[in-house]
């Protein structure tokens, strides 16, 4: 008996009469927990009473006004970097849309409904010894309000242990001011054991939307440099904590993968660049290496997660030593000096490289000496820290 | 808001679960995400601006819950192999059982099926849309935002490699000349 062999067409067909499955649940009942569901998640949205919403929309336009008020007194109008950015709203250059002109050139409109009043963007080292005060800096896990990213946010503190940074900013900072939702760690007591975080939360802390991404979040907490690279759990003292779908856990070893980063806008004004790990990716599924990572930035990405680089645009990347990179643009592509757009893009490759341990990046054939906070006539190294927040 | 959701459902429901369904490949599981699915197409229907069709938005939607829910499982899966003290037995079971529409199919269906999981993720949602959804080329690229040429490849590399298995497959060889069901 001859083996058959199949063929392309064979499978075509055979693919095209798999049966149809049948939803069991009728149409009235999926309707009714459909419904259920859409009222659970609504209520459950409504975490601000309503007065408040006027309140917090003055509290925004204050806080955006205090930043730049003094800071155009004291520089003549010239942005600090790091600090909240205005988006210039009439502007037409303001949309991260990609078209491809005639004589082949990428360029870049900006989208006045897309650019972002308050952008978070990461800080240089250099920055935090340039002052007469000591400075340092930490960085803690947040939750989107959808439960659908853990995004981290960098605070500039006094120097501290590790841990009590955590600990401060987890009392200090109001996530809601950023259109952030408090984090599961504000719940817990922090401590630590021989290089080992302890996390203790009293039983039931953890809510079930807040678990798919609680180990993106706590490793954006306490590894996003390699500070820790261990976390235990404890309920009031006894070892393991029951999450509602994981059971009972001790405790999981950390990481923050090296990945492609998106920009995600909240919805308040504030916009923060985060990577696909940030979105519950594993490390497994992300780009083997910068080169790649830098491929998959045109294109949005799910959860919110849009590009910051422009389709179209073919970076060369050369590996210059164990730490160091050449990142050079094509002929076609000019960066703009005074474009936030084009800083964040160049913010998002930073972190990028420095994600896949490449401190230093060199920046050739921008079009442009500096844009930003950045020279780019000489290599960039120490990027710290990601979507700083600074306190008014 | 039932009235919304009276018109998808009698219009899109069957298709969307049928894809559901041969994305996770779990009943119980598809039936819970087409309520998510409905969730999120409800929430946001009203800002759905009409710059894709209404059929190739939903499945864009149905298609990011369905790898949501593929890289959460993958994840726990991971995690309860390394580092919990519960073992489910459920979370590390390899196969979910075959649908009883499937069971009654002859033994090259289900060799297909089995087949399909081997399967890149890219290749399985092209291949569910293309022929079992009997979506376009065009819709194909519209659901999983890729361009034409994308979806061509990925469905060209697909069928060769189910047919590099199949092949590889024995005993089908007499149903296959009946060309019954």
């Amino acid at each position: 008996m001859e083996p058959i062999k199949w063929n392309d067409e064979k499978i075509e067909q055979h693919l095209k009469s798999l049966p149809p499955i049948k939803d069991r649940q009728s149409k009235q009942e999926l309707y009714l927990k459909v419904e259920a569901k859409v009222e659970y998640k609504n209520n459950k949205g409504k975490r601000l009473p309503t007065w408040s919403l006027p309140a917090l929309a003055t509290a925004c336009a204050l806080v955006i006004f205090g930043v730049f008020a003094p800071e155009l007194v004291k520089n003549g109008g010239t942005k600090e970097q790091n600090k909240v950015v205005q988006h210039e709203a009439k502007k037409e250059s303001n949309e991260m849309n990609t078209t491809m002109t005639t004589d082949g050139e990428v360029s870049l409109k900006f989208d006045n409904k897309t650019a972002p009043v308050s952008y978070h963007g990461p800080i240089q080292e250099s920055s935090l010894q340039s002052t007469e005060t000591e400075r340092d800096w930490v960085t803690v896990g947040y939750l989107d309000e959808q439960a659908q990213l853990a995004i981290p946010v960098s605070f500039i503190t006094k120097p501290n242990q590790y841990l009590d940074k955590v600990n401060e900013q987890l009392q200090k900072f109001k996530p809601a001011s950023a259109g952030l939702m408090e984090s599961p760690l504000q719940r817990a007591k922090i401590t630590e054991e021989e290089e080992t975080v302890i996390i203790d939360w009293p039983a039931g802390s953890i809510y079930e939307a807040e678990e798919p991404l609680l180990k993106n979040l706590i490793a954006l907490t306490f590894s996003n440099e390699n500070q820790k690279y261990k976390v235990e759990f404890r309920t009031e003292g006894k070892t393991g904590y029951e999450f509602p779908n994981y059971g009972l856990v001790k405790g999981w070893n950390l990481e923050v993968p090296g990945a492609p980063h998106f920009r995600y806008d909240a919805p308040t004004t504030d916009t923060f660049i985060v990577s696909l790990f940030s979105a519950g990716q594993e490390a497994d599924d992300m780009p083997a290496d910068l080169d790649d990572a830098l491929e998959v930035m045109d294109e949005e990405q799910e959860r919110g997660l849009k590009p910051l680089l422009p389709k179209n645009l073919e970076l060369e990347v050369k590996i210059t030593g164990k730490h160091s990179v050449e990142i050079t643009f094509p002929d076609s592509f000019k960066l703009q000096p005074d474009n936030q757009e084009h800083q964040m893009m160049i913010d998002a490759i930073l972190l990028t490289a420095k994600s896949y341990d490449y401190d230093t990046v060199k920046f050739n054939n921008t079009g442009l000496e500096a844009i930003g906070p950045y020279q780019l006539n000489k290599p960039i190294e120490g990027i710290k820290g990601q979507n700083v927040y600074h306190y008014q | 808001m039932k009235e919304t959701f009276d018109r998808l459902y009698d219009e899109y429901h069957h298709a969307l679960f049928q894809f559901l369904f041969y994305m996770v490949r779990n009943r119980e599981s598809a039936e819970d995400l087409v309520q998510e699915v409905y969730i999120r197409v409800l929430n946001a229907y009203k800002s759905f601006e009409g710059k894709s069709s209404e059929k190739t938005w939903l499945y864009s939607i149905a298609r990011h819950v369905a790898i949501d829910w593929l890289r959460k499982q993958s994840r726990r899966n991971k995690r309860f192999l390394i580092f919990d003290i519960k073992e489910s037995e459920s979370l590390l079971k390899d196969q979910d059982p075959l649908p009883d529409e499937l069971l009654a199919k002859k033994e090259s269906y289900k060799d297909l099926y089995k087949m399909l999981k081997r399967c890149t993720l890219d290749q399985q949602q092209v291949l569910v849309l293309r022929y079992i959804q009997s979506l376009s080329i065009s819709e194909t690229a519209q659901v999983l935002s890729w361009t034409e040429s994308k979806v061509k490849t990925t469905q060209h590399r697909a069928i060769k490699e189910l047919r590099k298995w199949l092949d590889q497959q024995p005993g089908l060889e007499e149903e296959l000349k009946d060309g019954t069901n």
